[in-house]
């Protein structure tokens, strides 16, 4: 299929994500501003390198998620090719969030990069 | 914050579009064909649908959208088991439907507010105590003294609690309404506001006789003015008298009793509004007859102003020793029927107590047929189960099915309650007086009917779900019959308490019908059927005492011309009415005066003993001849004979009585002429009194009730209309206060246990027929579920009465324990009852013996049919069935 050929990273490569991760992810890409949906998706796949597959469909109730929990706010809005989109937002108690996520993902990955000790090759 | 959660599916399905459509114009943009494009952006999107499932779980209350499936489920369930359905709803009605009729009378009793009235928390009655008990009336001089010196009250008012009957006057004839007489701050202490006009209050003298004027309610404004509001300031005859109309009372106002009053007239017109009283009732300090209530001042407790109350009465007691001996003053919160709240709520707790047992037993029998359902169903249940339904979820599911049957069950039992509370009212006589008694469905009694329904689900709903969800799923969906040893003794259970509980309601209904029973048997001294009364009240027309008895002689020979007519007299009182005159004393002359008898009596004209058919056993009756200028004679009865004479003949002897009469104490001495046999006066259930009958024509009578035409007609026949066509013709001004049969004025005492034996056997009826149907449940699913045992047994050569012993052993063992649990719940029942200000007495040994035959008989016969049907089960077929 011409997608998958496309990607720069083979399919035994791609990285399901950890549960939890992909509102981290969310708010990560937030930070530089109001974005749609799709924007998000687009962005979490680009910047991993394509090395992280977001199903788009399961990005919506993460989104849902997020702000029911207050910490990101929505609002229609018109996208920069002219199409009326749902414009997402972080909110004060979503910024907080993300840093205190982030330095606990730190820790996280340090501790386990620690224990598997340098990487092969 | 919630409501920004508020998405509607429209707005999320528009934001998987544009997501959609973004991805496409993008991948379009990188050089794919649009439709590739179109496919790609789907594809990397993933499921549509699940997305959008997982927006409206996040969404919905997901609780509310399982009890509209399952709601749905039940509605099916049900539909396909109408027999179920059916039974379980009308059984239901009947226990919900009776707690509703009783919960309204409660209602409309004991718990609703008055109306029209401002914040009635804060009213209290007032009673006089005698060394502690009662709630009794007051003096009008007391109650003076009371308002003077209260401070914990504001206010303090007085009326006469029967309402009064009166002559409204008008150009074509005499009306007969009623009145209630009260202090001129009765309106202002109870804080009600007129329709119109105005009404009693401070500006209103108080001297007798200074304020002609009255208030009227407004149905009778409704009724008699067509609520023209003209009326007000017009000129109204009451007893001859003119009066002023001042204003009309708030619609639904009728004070704090259930007394329905057409008018209010000020104490100051006491003499005005009831002819035969004097004003001099407005002084004398022994003569109690008022009803007080008051207002608790803001802050003040009921306890405090209890205190203050006892206290002053003290004061009274110090200041008036003859008049207010021992007496004592006490405070409740306000109450329709004031001094009688003790006696109505101990009624009340009785019926309310019988109906709950009855709904109890229902709930027994549904929860025995929902463990029996639950054993059918347990493969469709099992079924659920193994495909992943929580066990919460299933026993949800058959709740609300439980909960369903109730709900239908209580809707269709608060219209039955409706019919049941009617069909209680038709049962009381026809009452002397006006009564306002509002039973409307109101807020409280569907709460009440809501509440009731649900629990009662729960009760009979809980048990059955838990147990039957316990399901072993592989055995249940290989269909295999046996197992569940502890369900069905769960099922034993329910049914041994059914047929207790049931018991125990028979017995109760037995111990009220034989109280009713030895009530009626009881020989009253006078034959009742036939006898038709019609009480007027001579004063309100303006007679004396002189011309009112030439009157009611020439009546009553008219009377007697009536075709039909056997007999017809004139009686100052009737016996077993509320009505009974105290004669004073009784002695022999010569006897020392503490040997002297206070004696209840009757004034009655020649032919009273024939009109009432009470044997005169000695002597002669009255005659025509014995008037005010004869010799004084007396007739006595039989006790009262023999109590101055033992032993002796009372014929010619002689016997002094003295009374306070209008000119003071006086003694009379007469003669005896007769003696009347002994009869019951007052209660059906007292013993047998000395009385004496006295000759209206040599008494003159001030402040005697009303006087009453005994009639009796040949069989079947009422002429009571031809009677007051008659004293219409003669005098149109004269008001007829009553015309009932003797039958129903003296069945008047006995309306609380009519009512209790109604309710009662009615209840016990139904509970007895739950008890037979959750017996042949029992039988009927020992049978089908045995079928095959049955069958093998028939097959290796069982006899029908085995097969018959099989069965129905297991019904009627159950029916033994319950019938003994029963019996022993019902002693302390029995004892209960005997408390009760019912007249009743604890129940006989022999009546035990009775119902417990009656249950018998019931579990045989309820069994019997199922086990017949098992004897004719085909061992062949039953083998193949399973």
């Amino acid at each position: 299929m011409s997608t998958r050929k496309k990607t720069s990273a083979t399919d035994e490569e791609r990285i399901a994500l950890l549960q939890g991760t992909l509102d981290l992810l969310i708010l990560r890409t937030l930070v530089f501003g109001a974005q749609h949906g799709q924007g998000i998706a687009r962005a979490i796949q680009d910047q991993s390198d394509r090395a992280l597959i977001v199903d788009h469909g399961s990005l919506y109730p993460a989104l849902q998620r997020l702000e029911a929990r207050g910490w990101i706010e929505a609002e229609w809005g018109t996208s920069n090719h002219n199409r009326k989109a749902r414009f997402y937002e972080l909110t004060k108690a979503g910024r907080k969030e993300l840093v205190g996520e982030t330095q606990q993902w730190r820790r996280l990955t340090a501790a386990i990069g620690r224990i598997l000790g340098p990487a092969e090759g | 914050m919630w409501w920004r959660r508020r998405r509607n599916d429209q707005d999320f399905r528009q934001e998987i579009e544009t997501h959609l459509a973004l991805e496409t114009d993008r991948l379009v943009r990188e050089g794919f064909d649009p439709k590739d494009a179109r496919d790609a952006a789907h594809q990397a999107f993933g499921s549509v649908t699940a997305t959008q499932e997982r927006f409206y779980e996040s969404r919905r209350v997901l609780w509310l959208d399982d009890l509209q499936r399952d709601l749905r489920y039940a509605g099916r369930v049900l539909y396909r088991s109408p027999a179920f359905a059916a039974v379980a709803v009308l059984s239901i009605a009947l226990g919900i439907g009776a707690n509703t009729a009783i919960f309204t009378l409660v209602n409309a009793l004991l718990l609703r507010s008055p109306t029209a009235i401002a914040d009635p928390n804060r009213l209290v009655d007032i009673g006089v105590t005698r060394r502690g008990e009662g709630f009794n009336t007051v003096s009008y001089p007391n109650y003076l003294d009371l308002r003077e010196r209260a401070t914990t009250l504001d206010g303090v008012y007085a009326y006469l609690v029967i309402d009064t009957p009166m002559s409204l006057g008008s150009s074509d004839g005499a009306e007969r309404i009623f009145g209630k007489i009260v202090t001129t701050n009765y309106f202002t202490v109870l804080g009600v506001r007129a329709a119109a006009g105005r009404l009693f209050g401070t500006g209103d003298r108080e001297q007798p006789g200074a304020s002609p004027i009255v208030v009227l309610s407004h149905s009778f404004w409704a009724r008699h003015y067509h609520a023209d509001p003209a009326v007000v300031g017009q000129p109204l005859t009451l007893n001859g008298h003119p009066f002023t109309v001042v204003g009309i009372a708030p619609e639904g106002f009728h004070g704090t009793t259930v007394l329905a009053s057409d008018v209010w007239v000020p104490m100051a017109m006491v003499a005005e509004a009831m002819p035969r009283q004097s004003v001099t009732i407005l002084h004398e300090r022994g003569d109690a007859w008022l009803n007080m209530g008051g207002r608790l001042k803001p802050g003040i407790s009921l306890a405090v102003a209890q205190a203050e109350l006892a206290s002053l009465a003290q004061g009274l007691v110090r200041e008036h020793p003859g008049d207010n001996r021992a007496m004592g003053l006490r405070a409740a919160p306000i109450s329709v029927v004031p001094g009688f709240t003790g006696y109505v709520t101990a009624f009340m707790a009785l019926l309310m107590a019988m109906v709950a047992l009855v709904l109890l037993v229902v709930c027994a029998n549904l929860a025995g047929v929902l463990m029996a359902r639950g054993v059918e169903r347990r493969h469709e249940l099992a079924l659920r189960l193994a495909l992943g339904a929580g066990r919460p979820r299933v026993i949800a599911q058959l709740l609300t099915e439980t909960m369903l049957v109730f709900l239908a069950g209580g809707v269709a039992g608060v219209a039955f309650g409706r019919t049941a509370t009617t069909l209680l009212i038709r049962l009381l006589p026809l009452l002397p007086l006006a009564v306002d008694v509002d039973l409307t469905l109101d807020h409280r009694v569907l709460l009440f009917t809501l509440l009731v329904s649900c629990g009662a689900a729960l009760v009979s709903g809980v048990v059955p779900a838990m147990q039957t969800t316990q399901v072993d799923v592989i055995p249940a969906l290989k269909d295999d019959t046996q197992g569940g040893f502890r369900r069905s003794q769960l099922q034993s259970v329910f049914l041994v308490g059914q047929i207790a509980l049931s018991l125990v309601l028979v017995v109760a209904a037995a111990v009220l019908v034989q109280a009713l029973q030895r009530a009626g048997s009881v020989d009253v001294g006078f034959d009742s059927v036939g006898v038709e009364l019609t009480a007027v009240d001579l004063s309100l027309a303006g007679y004396t005492d002189t011309t009112g008895r030439v009157f009611l002689r020439e009546m009553t020979e008219r009377v007697r011309q009536i075709p039909g007519v056997q007999s017809a007299s004139v009686a100052a009182a009737l016996p077993l009415g509320s009505v009974s005159l105290g004669l004073g004393a009784w002695s022999v002359p010569g006897d020392a005066p503490e040997r002297a008898v206070f004696l209840g009596g009757n004034f009655v004209e020649p032919r009273y003993f024939a009109t009432m058919r009470t044997a005169l056993v000695r002597g002669r009756d009255f005659t025509e001849q014995d008037d005010s200028g004869a010799p004084e004679v007396v007739i006595l009865n039989e006790t009262a004979a023999r109590r101055f004479w033992p032993g002796d003949d009372p014929l010619g002897k002689r016997i002094t009585n003295n009374t306070r009469g209008p000119g003071g104490r006086e003694a009379r001495t007469m003669t005896v002429v007769g003696v009347a046999r002994d009869g019951k006066y007052r209660s059906v259930g007292e013993a047998n009194q000395p009385f004496v009958y006295l000759p209206l024509r040599q008494r003159s009578l001030p402040g005697l009730p009303s006087l009453t035409l005994v009639t009796r007609a040949a069989r079947g026949q009422r002429v009571a209309a031809e009677v007051r066509r008659l004293l219409a013709v003669a005098n149109p001004n004269l008001p007829v206060l009553t015309s009932q049969t003797l039958d129903d004025y003296t069945a008047f005492g006995l309306v609380p246990l009519r009512v209790a034996v109604a309710v009662s056997t009615s209840l016990g009826v139904v509970s007895l027929l739950l008890a037979m149907i959750g017996i042949y449940g029992m039988a009927a699913y020992t049978v089908s579920r045995r079928t095959r045992e049955i069958g093998i047994r028939i097959a290796i050569g069982a006899q029908p009465r085995d097969v018959l012993t099989l069965v129905c052993r297991r019904g009627i063992v159950l029916t033994g324990i319950g019938v003994l649990i029963g019996v022993v719940l019902s002693l302390p029942m029995s004892r209960l009852l005997a408390n009760l200000p019912l007249g009743l007495s604890p129940f006989a040994p022999s009546t035990f013996i009775v119902v417990m035959v009656l249950f018998a008989a019931v579990a045989m016969l309820a069994s019997y049919i199922p086990a017949r049907r098992a004897t004719h089960v085909d061992p062949l077929i039953a083998l193949r069935a399973e």
